[in-house]
């Protein structure tokens, strides 16, 4: 159960923000398939994961976490993937995020905290309020700031980023037997970021470079391809290759809306308050802001 | 991967305008989690 004062928390800061979107405002909306590489119906009845023989057609935003409409693609952000599975079964939603959430700071209060130094660093733009003095006392976030001001951070190209699965989740095989899987996209050209002087540089000279990049890419038919790892149970298998193909429509760029709550049977999301708390926040959203979801 | 020296540069930029008893503790912080790193930020400090 979470904390009642953390939800309110969580929804008064959701409704501070409701248009364009309170996160993950800047990004572009592809469209592909996803192919599965091996039948995964020993661990889940998801058709998803047991199917190998059909590829199952998915939309995919990458966005920026905290930036804002108008601000350019290289400015130092956490850059997330978000995939829509539309299985038979209905849709399945997997959020990531190209920086790792460590364990310690995966509960509610941290998720909180998170989101409010770094939504307060961008509303303000200035180094007054510096993410390092603020994070003293707490070791996983120093650890998590780290891995924020390497190069990860810096990208031009949405095509060379590695993606960790926010929530975990439950896989539960036919006999109803639950192991927990996590999940994280590979790219299949590696990782691809770009130094401080360099995004300093994209940032003035083309705002919207990692868009571009997109854009060029897929007209030469150089289709944006990630491989998804899972981690079910301790054992590390790779489940299948995102191939992303074309542009979606500007509509649904803007007005997609995706939750760790768009779930199929088989792949739960597992039973902890940071789970229930993200499927509060994404869900609030959606209430107040409306959307394709 | 990404390079460290990088990332002492990134981190250092963000202590340049702060106090010095503050710039020690984050310091003392970040070594806790990775000695190499503050073992460079230290390095461009006293340069």
């Amino acid at each position: 159960m979470i904390d009642f004062f953390i939800a309110d928390k969580a929804a008064e800061m959701i409704r501070s923000e409701r248009f364009p979107r309170f996160l993950y405002k800047k990004g572009i909306t592809v469209e592909g398939t996803f192919s599965p590489y091996m039948n995964l119906s020993e661990y889940t009845t998801a058709e998803l994961f047991a199917n190998t023989e059909n590829d199952i057609p998915v939309t995919v935003r990458f966005s920026k976490v905290f930036g804002e409409v108008g601000e350019g693609d290289t400015v130092r952000d956490i850059i997330s993937i978000a995939v829509r599975f539309f299985t038979n079964e209905g849709h399945f939603d997997m959020i990531a995020h190209n920086i790792k959430l460590p364990d310690a700071l995966r509960t509610p209060s941290n998720l909180l905290k998170i989101i409010e130094l770094f939504k307060k660093k961008a509303d303000t733009a200035a180094s007054k309020d510096n993410l390092f003095i603020k994070s003293l006392e707490n070791e996983a976030l120093t650890s998590f700031l780290i891995d924020y001001y390497s190069d990860l951070t810096t990208v031009k190209s949405y095509s060379g980023i590695e993606g960790y699965v926010l929530n975990d989740y439950l896989f539960k095989d036919a006999c109803g037997v639950p192991r927990t899987a996590v999940f994280k996209w590979i790219p299949e050209n590696g990782i691809m970021c770009i130094s401080r002087s360099e995004a300093e540089f994209f940032a003035g000279y083309e705002p919207d470079i990692a868009a571009i990049d997109i854009c060029e890419r897929l007209e030469r038919n150089e289709y944006l391809k990630f491989d998804l790892e899972t981690n079910i149970a301790g054992k590390r298998l790779m489940c299948g290759k995102l191939c992303l193909k074309r542009i979606a429509k500007n509509t649904v760029n803007d007005s997609i809306q995706f939750t760790p709550s768009n779930l199929v049977s088989g792949a739960e999301l597992a039973d902890t308050d940071f789970n229930k708390l993200t499927v509060f926040m994404y869900n609030e959203a959606i209430r107040l802001r409306g959307g394709i979801i | 991967m990404t390079d460290k020296k990088n990332t002492a540069d990134n981190i250092f930029d963000t202590l340049a305008f702060e106090k010095d008893e503050d710039v020690i503790k984050v310091i003392e912080a970040i070594e806790r989690c990775d000695k190499e790193l503050a073992l460079l930020i230290r390095e461009k400090i006293n340069y």
